[in-house]
């Protein structure tokens, strides 16, 4: 008996032990809650959103839940205003006013005007001192000529009313207005959200149908309430959003989040063309649907010419003809990409692929074990290639198939140590990478891509150190709008192999048939935007009906 | 004496937190990139200055140690910076108060359930041994301690979560938000984590308990008419339990942070993952923190098998073992 009870005593403890722990377990949304609650998959965790952050796709989709640009892209590709009412020009692309919407409020009250546009901008331009150096302080310094000054900012962008900023450009800049949509990059934060070093890490009252519940504390879970406020109605005109909370959930591995979402535990997912085995199971299951964006987006490899291996053209090329671009459409993609042979879709005024009938670069092993050659007779040594990789499984999936690829043309080729993809983006606009894989050749427009390619620090391949000449290319072209002269620009992209295009692929969105709504929401200068586009898409109508 | 042996015992503890901590202190230096350079890139010089002060790397390791180490005592385990440097990050506290009760009780159920099954099962081969039973079993058993942990959990999360649809595939419910989803939740990464471990304790026991069979003391209860089930449970387990008892203190400082690819297949985001994320972004005083729990938590549950020698094994308690 004595036995027994100190033996029941002993298993008592241990059940108290494991409950003593269970019960310090934090409390956090787990499974998806069905109705008003979405539950969203992505790969990419949360590494801030503020201006001075550059996410990848999965957390720009998030991000623009919460804070929302001055210009959109609607589904047609052309950019449109958004939280601006109409953004006018002069005639020499130099003076830009933008009028807002009236009686738009951020998550903590404020009222969108123009100085909290000025705000912004002033943080875009590297001039808060509260948000250090960063890459939209590069893109947009650009813009402005070089301010260093909050003297030097008045005299550039000025508030002419309540509701009306004017921006005073030294160069004419005919794209400026899609600078203020950049895929969703540069949004309209508080003024108070800017006053916190907090900004966008664990704190920001955006404008958008959801405001922050908790996020920063747990990198893998992004919790968004519904904004009961929110500025955009539906087409009946009733008040957005639908869904009382979002849930973002990161899970690396794309099985799972196909897993989860085909047993009804997550109601949205996203995935990338290196998916392709999931994306073509889930096209059998009849419970799910997907979203493909249009095939515009080329991911191209972009050069790092200021250093070793690559300032040699002889290593350039030979990566290039290394790529087995069919093989990464169909193997890795499993046709869930095109091939690319050029920048961009046919439409594109960087593609010289002329309708499509033309191929700008070709995979070629035996140029590519060349080439190889060639650089070691030029170096005295072997090509080595190191790729950088994200944390998502996709990343390294398909940069350790482009690794097989120069590994068979005679390269040495490893992988970095994943990152997040933060930290990739900007360590490759440091030019600390050896190349960046980047899919910045997007839609119908330049002007993304043309962050890129001019003179601005932030094209990848270092080529304004290398090919001056190049640079004032692209910045003629980017001022005229010309698209001969970018067909020209382009041309020596290719020839070179500054940048050497791999796939084109549009994005995708799994959702299960329950969801509703995605993409719906009418854009206030008419229209949608795409379902799926670089910018996320649109779930501000979304509901699920189980 | 006994406080003797404890304080001898703790000074050891110190010695080794210290040896380990410092080590890393040394280690994270070697990391491949300049944190600075991950953290905040385009910086201003000031910036990039007072970053650097910040996470210490303009001292020496030994200042830098010392400093972290006051911190630490004082139970600041440091800042995960954002991109705005200091005052923008959050503090690493708050981020294991999510990720550490997690995995503690991932550790905690996966030995329960290790143990649980590896016992029997180890007694049961040795008191068969080199029969076709045991061959069998243990084959059987090698051959899925060298299957690795994560091809397990995506063959289970296939076949039981979605083809089956008995278990969620993703995701990690609190046990005070519902016992039952809770553990639901958790047993496929509980089998992923547990079946190596159920092979690999199992064959530590067994042939353990196979070389105390051989003991006089066995000979003489079983001459004394004791049943085998007693003598297996009451005489021969204790004396055999002590290699499985070195290797279960080892693996639950293993789990601890060693679950990272579990963790992440399921959606767990427990201290595992934290730390993998750590060493991406080059947190340098993150690192440095987890690994020093990492180190503590090796360290306790190495005491704590040290009393469980004394408790289970009567020589060691009579200081004759």
């Amino acid at each position: 008996m004595k036995h027994l009870f100190r033996g029941g005593r002993r298993k008592v403890a241990a059940v108290m032990a494991v409950a003593l722990v269970a019960s310090l377990s934090h409390v956090a949304p787990a499974a998806a809650a069905r109705g008003d609650d979405i539950l969203i998959l992505i790969g990419e965790k949360d590494s801030g959103w503020c201006a001075q952050d550059s996410p990848g796709l999965d957390q720009i989709i998030a991000k623009n839940a919460v804070a929302e640009t001055l210009t959109i892209m609607n589904e047609k590709g052309k950019i449109v205003p958004y939280l601006a009412k109409t953004v006018e020009n002069s005639a020499d692309y130099k003076t830009w006013k933008i009028t807002l919407r009236e009686g738009i409020y951020f998550h903590d009250g404020e009222e969108l005007t123009a100085a909290t546009v000025l705000a912004n901008l002033a943080a875009n331009l590297g001039l808060n001192p509260l948000i250090p150096g960063s890459l939209p302080a590069i893109a947009w310094q650009d813009n402005f000529g070089g301010v260093t000054s909050l003297a030097q900012f008045a005299a550039k962008a000025q508030a002419v009313s309540k509701y009306v900023v004017q921006f005073n450009l030294p160069a004419p800049r005919p794209l400026f207005n899609e600078g203020w949509f950049a895929n969703g990059r540069p949004v309209i934060w508080s003024t108070k959200t800017l006053q916190t070093k907090a900004c966008g890490t664990t704190v920001g009252a955006g404008t958008g149908p959801f405001k922050i519940k908790s996020k920063g504390v747990d990198q893998f879970t992004t919790l968004l309430e519904a904004n009961t406020n929110y500025w955009r109605k539906d087409a009946d005109g009733k008040r957005l959003p639908k869904a009382a909370t979002v849930t973002f959930k990161v899970v690396q591995d794309p099985a799972q989040r196909r897993n989860a979402l085909t047993k009804g535990q997550a109601d949205i997912s996203t995935f990338g063309a290196a998916a392709g085995p999931q994306l073509n199971e889930m096209r059998k299951n009849k419970d799910l649907v997907i979203f493909a964006g249009e095939r515009s987006t080329t991911w191209s490899f972009h050069m790092n010419t200021t250093a070793p291996p690559f300032n040699s053209k002889n290593a350039r090329l030979a990566f290039s003809y290394a790529i087995d671009r069919e093989a990464l459409a169909k193997v890795v993609a499993k046709g869930n990409a095109d091939p690319a042979y050029c920048f961009g879709a046919s439409y594109h005024p960087y593609n010289l692929s002329q309708g499509g009938t033309k191929k700008c670069v070709t995979s070629n092993l035996a140029k590519a074990k060349e080439y190889v050659a060639a650089y070691k007779a030029e170096t005295g040594k072997t090509l080595e290639v190191l790729l950088p990789i994200n944390e998502t499984a996709e990343s390294a999936k398909a940069n350790q198939a482009v690794c097989n690829m120069l590994k068979k043309a005679g390269a040495g080729c490893a992988l970095m140590p994943p990152v997040t993809s933060t930290a990739l983006i900007l360590r490759g606009f440091a030019l600390r990478q050896q190349v960046s894989w980047f899919n910045v050749v997007a839609g119908y427009s330049p002007a993304f891509a043309d962050l890129f390619s001019r003179k601005t620090n932030l094209e990848l391949s270092g080529f304004r150190f290398t090919n001056p000449g190049l640079a004032a290319c692209f910045q003629t072209a980017l001022e005229t709008g010309a698209v001969a002269k970018y067909r020209e620009c382009a041309a020596v992209l290719h020839g070179e192999a500054y940048w050497i295009p791999t796939y084109t692929e549009g994005g995708f969105v799994v959702a299960r048939k329950a969801v509703t709504g995605l993409g719906e929401t009418p854009l206030p200068a008419g229209g949608k935007r795409p379902v799926v586009s670089l910018s996320g898409f649109d779930f501000a109508s979304v509901k699920v009906s189980d | 004496m006994r406080f003797q042996v404890a304080i001898r015992n703790l000074a050891k503890a110190a010695l080794v937190l210290f040896l380990v901590t410092f080590s890393i202190s040394i280690l994270v230096r070697f990391l491949p990139g300049d944190p600075i350079e991950i953290l905040m890139p385009f910086a201003t010089e000031e910036g990039r200055a007072a970053l650097r002060a910040e996470l210490g790397l303009d001292v020496n390791v030994v200042q830098y140690y010392f400093r972290w180490l006051s911190d630490l005592l004082r139970g600041d385990f440091g800042v995960w910076y954002a991109s705005t440097g200091d005052g923008g990050g959050v503090p690493v506290r708050s981020m294991l108060a999510i990720a550490l009760p997690r995995s503690l009780l991932i550790m905690l159920y996966t030995m329960v359930v290790s143990l649980v099954l590896a016992v029997p099962l180890g007694i049961f081969l040795a008191y068969r041994a080199e029969t076709r039973t045991d061959r069998t079993i243990s084959n059987v058993l090698f051959t899925i301690s060298s299957i690795p942990n994560f091809a397990i959990g995506l063959g289970l999360a296939f076949v039981v979560g979605v083809q089956l649809d008995l278990l969620p595939v993703i995701g990690y419910v609190p046990f005070a938000e519902s016992p039952s989803e809770h553990f639901k939740s958790l047993v496929m990464p509980l089998v992923s984590l547990s079946v190596g471990l159920v092979a690999t304790f199992s064959r530590l026991l067994r042939v353990d308990t196979i070389a105390t069979l051989r003991e006089d003391f066995v000979t003489m209860a079983s001459s004394k008419g004791l049943s085998n089930s007693w003598i297996l449970w009451r005489h021969v387990l204790r004396p055999s339990s002590s290699t499985l008892m070195t290797s279960a203190a080892l693996q639950m400082g293993a789990l601890i942070g060693g679950a990272v690819v579990i963790e992440s297949i399921f959606a767990l985001n427990g201290f595992g993952m934290l730390l993998a994320s750590a060493i991406a972004t080059r947190q340098y005083l993150a690192i440095q923190s987890l690994v020093a729990l990492i180190a503590i938590a090796y360290i306790v549950f190495n005491l704590i098998v040290d009393v469980l020698y004394a408790i289970v094994d009567p020589r060691v308690r009579g200081g004759r073992g």
